[in-house]
């Protein structure tokens, strides 16, 4: 059978992905473990996003509210912005823009830096060494970012919805007690399980892309920035789409 | 090394503060969805679910009492709603409550409503069951109202006339020359006022339900849930026509009365100074005088309200587009 | 005395390029080896089908007795301790200091050394090649021929019996070049090793390879000593001595 050249070339990245997620689950589960690397990855992914995801997440919360409030006050629901805003940034703005975020700044770390490793042979040195690169440097990477990233979604919440109350107060009086009364009452388990859910895979395809692209990356400075690149735009593209998919399977399942 | 611990030691921060918000937030959820508190089970019927969905709330006296558990159709007329009840709350909460179908605010969640019945009873046990209210639907509800404001229009355009000719009426004050007729006209003015006070009475009744319409919220509650209320507005209505009409047929009198003053006046026997020296008359008609204008622009205002509010805006529009058809045909 | 690495009919293709088509090649204990060919003549592919970072599609490779292709993971690994490997790239890792590079294959291999030895040895390896003052630099901070240095030292931390030397002294000036082969005359003759230099740099050829291999075509074209080869008439061997 004849394909397009683009269509072949894009069904053969594909099918490389999914063998490297293959070879992701075969490793991950197989000894030996590495821990200390592990944690590094956490520290190095995790906490140093921190700052990155509570500013934009605290902004996003400020903005949505002062945005939202003209369309509520035309309503005549005023009072329910807290509950808007919270709603929207647990369920939806919090997990994206976090994993956008995310993808920014982790996956074109990760493809640049696994990108240059490959490059410089580092990642063949490793092999030399009696490491398995695989292991110590795809694995630990993408639990990491698998496991971190929900936690980021959550402490990028709390600061958004933070930034969402500062917002509420700009115009009106809101008694921090008020706000978060109506912000809870109106969630749902519904609301934030599928959130939670969703972030852990946007933390896998994000980690996945990057080391993927990093590991696969073509000889010379090109092929780096080209890998750091592309794995942030794969992976924005993939947190939509898995968006996407996430949207369904809750619907599928009733917790809308 | 060091570092290194201070690096672990961050990422534990970290890590836990992130665990800590959702565990938080699962259980202020669960919180507000009664799971994590003790409760009882109470069953109620409705032939109608209107809209009601699992999670909702029930509220009892306008409090959060429990939650909606499950909604299921029993057979083709019944529908079983399973109610979960704050152990707390079911302490107050009597055997003879009621329980109807609210919303929460104007466009808000349906919530089932409990309300206190009449007389004393036992608290409420689990697997007990509570009985519903009757309410009236919207629609019907729109319907005695359109009747209403039909009266409400036709009485206030009398009024109006009635005033003008008491204004314009210069037989009126030919009358006062006459002092014979002073006590029996002080006496049908005595009526007047009478009647305009309670005329200015039932206004302000009217008054007070337009004003509980323009609160939006209670409105719709009231109205579903109080047919006895609408059938008083509607008697209401019906005593200010009669009153208007009395008036009406009042003013006649007095026409024919002044008419018949006016002859007596040209035979020349009328000592009206009298009447005009009577200040206390003279006040009690500026009174009722006063009263009656009063009445007609607090009624005027009322119905511009009510044509503003907009739960009944889409009525008033389209009686105006009919009118204009008609005026156009 | 047992040969340290026999290759025997190795063919390597990428696709359609043949690179290795039948190469053979006998390495004895404390021999020092050179392997010259053009770029992209399959040299690199060579080294890295003995240390068993790319697999032969068909012959046969032997390091220290034994069959690389028949070995499982973890003996391919205990193999590789006996055999250091000097990338052409250096391949030090960015993200850790001097110290952390050469600890990296002790900690990967010996996991039971103590803390103390894995610290003598660094110094130790770091003295060998005269820097022992950059072991708490960054990679980043050295010069390319300090990278060289530091690249070896860690090559040689772990006492390997086979390096291979994979273009040495490409990318360094022509001093530097030569103070790299002298470095890595004085530690074979320290460690008493076995090498195989891949390289088209003549002047490192010439000072530290006992016997030369020209990899003409995907075949060993031409084996003998530098002196011999150089001395050669035959048309396809004088382009490399010019």
């Amino acid at each position: 059978m004849r394909l397009p050249p683009n269509t072949k070339k894009f069904l053969e990245e594909a099918g490389a992905i999914a063998q490297f997620t293959g070879r992701f689950f075969r490793e991950v589960f197989r000894p030996r473990y590495e821990w200390a690397a592990f944690i590094h990855q956490c520290y190095m992914i995790g906490y140093k996003s921190l700052p990155l995801v509570g500013l934009t997440g605290f902004i996003m919360g400020l903005v949505l509210t002062m945005q939202l409030r003209p369309s509520l006050i035309d309503y005549g629901v005023e009072s329910e912005l807290p509950a808007m805003v919270g709603i929207a940034i647990i369920r939806e703005i919090g997990p994206v823009i976090t994993a956008l975020i995310f993808a920014g700044k982790i996956g074109s770390s990760i493809g640049a830096e696994l990108g240059s490793m490959k490059v410089t042979e580092q990642i063949d040195a490793m092999e030399v060494s009696g490491t398995n690169p695989f292991k110590y440097l795809v694995v630990t990477r993408v639990l990491a970012s698998t496991l971190m990233l929900p936690v980021l979604v959550l402490l990028g919440d709390a600061i958004s919805l933070y930034g969402a109350y500062l917002g509420v107060n700009i115009k009106a009086t809101t008694s921090f007690s008020l706000y978060y009364t109506q912000v809870f009452d109106n969630l749902s388990f519904g609301d934030v399980i599928p959130a939670f859910v969703k972030s852990f895979f946007f933390g896998f395809a994000i980690g996945i892309i990057g080391c993927f692209k990093g590991f696969n990356s073509s000889k010379g400075t090109e092929g780096v920035g080209h890998s750091a690149n592309s794995s942030v735009v794969l992976g924005s593209l993939m947190v939509f789409i898995l968006d996407l998919i996430a949207v369904q399977v809750t619907d599928i399942l009733g917790l809308n | 090394m060091q570092n290194k611990r201070t690096n672990l030691v961050k990422l534990g921060i970290f890590t836990i503060s992130g665990l800590l918000f959702l565990v938080l937030s699962l259980y202020l959820i669960g919180r507000n969805q009664q799971l994590f508190r003790s409760s009882i089970q109470v069953k109620t019927y409705f032939r109608h679910a209107g809209g009601v969905v699992p999670g909702n709330n029930v509220r009892y006296a306008g409090i959060q009492a429990g939650t909606v558990k499950s909604v299921k159709l029993i057979n083709d007329t019944t529908i079983e709603f399973e109610l979960l009840i704050d152990k707390e709350a079911s302490k107050h909460i009597l055997k003879n409550a009621l329980a109807s179908i609210g919303t929460e605010g104007l466009i808000g969640n349906r919530v089932v409503n409990l309300v206190p019945g009449i007389g004393v009873a036992e608290p409420i046990q689990e697997g007990d069951e509570i009985a519903t209210k009757k309410t009236t639907d919207t629609d019907a509800i729109l319907e005695t109202l359109s009747v209403t404001n039909q009266n409400a229009a036709v009485l206030s355009s009398e009024l109006v006339q009635t005033i003008t000719r008491f204004n314009n009426s210069s037989a009126l004050w030919t009358l006062l020359e006459d002092s014979s007729l002073a006590v029996s006209i002080k006496t049908s003015l005595g009526n007047i006022e009478q009647a305009s006070v309670s005329t200015r009475q039932l206004t302000e009744e009217l008054n007070q339900v337009i004003h509980d319409l323009k609160q939006e919220r209670g409105l719709v509650q009231h109205l579903i849930y109080d047919t006895v209320m609408s059938g008083q507005l509607e008697r209401t209505l019906a005593q200010l026509e009669q009153t208007s009409q009395q008036t009406v047929t009042m003013t006649q009198k007095v026409n024919d009365l002044i008419t018949g003053v006016q002859n007596e006046i040209k035979e020349g026997k009328g000592p009206a100074n009298a009447i005009l020296s009577d200040t206390s008359m003279t006040g009690s008609l500026h009174r009722s005088l006063s009263n009656i204008e009063k009445s007609t622009a607090t009624f005027n205002e009322n119905m511009t309200a009510l044509q503003h509010n907009f739960l009944f805006r889409g009525y008033f529009r389209k009686k105006e587009k009919k009118a204009t058809k008609e005026k156009s045909n | 005395m047992e040969a340290a690495i026999i290759i025997q009919d190795l063919y390597k293709s990428f696709g359609s390029n043949h690179v290795l088509k039948g190469f053979n090649l006998e390495l004895k204990r404390g021999e020092n080896l050179a392997v010259l060919g053009k770029s992209g003549s399959g040299k690199s592919v060579l080294i890295k089908c003995i240390i068993g970072l790319m697999q032969q599609d068909e012959g046969e490779i032997n390091v220290l007795g034994q069959s690389i292709r028949s070995l499982n993971q973890d003996e391919l690994d205990h193999l590789r301790v006996k055999i250091g490997f000097l990338f052409q790239s250096n391949a030090l890792y960015d993200s850790m200091t001097v110290r952390e590079n050469l600890e990296f294959p002790l900690r990967r291999h010996w996991m039971e050394i103590s803390n103390k030895e894995t610290g003598d040895l660094v110094m130790e390896s770091l003295e060998n090649v005269g820097l022992a003052h950059t072991v708490d630099l960054m990679p980043a901070e050295l010069s390319g021929g300090m990278r060289k240095r530091i690249a070896l030292a860690r090559t040689l931390i772990l006492k390997p019996q086979i390096i291979l030397y994979d273009e040495p002294t490409t990318g360094l000036d022509p001093i530097t070049s030569k103070e790299i082969s002298e470095l890595m005359n004085e530690l074979q003759k320290k460690y008493n090793t076995s090498s195989i230099t891949i390289s088209h740099d003549m002047n490192c050829i010439q000072r530290t390879a006992d016997r030369v291999i020209l990899l003409v075509d995907g075949i060993a074209y031409a084996d003998g000593e530098f002196d011999q080869l150089k001395a050669s008439t035959d048309p396809v061997i004088l382009p490399y001595f010019e």
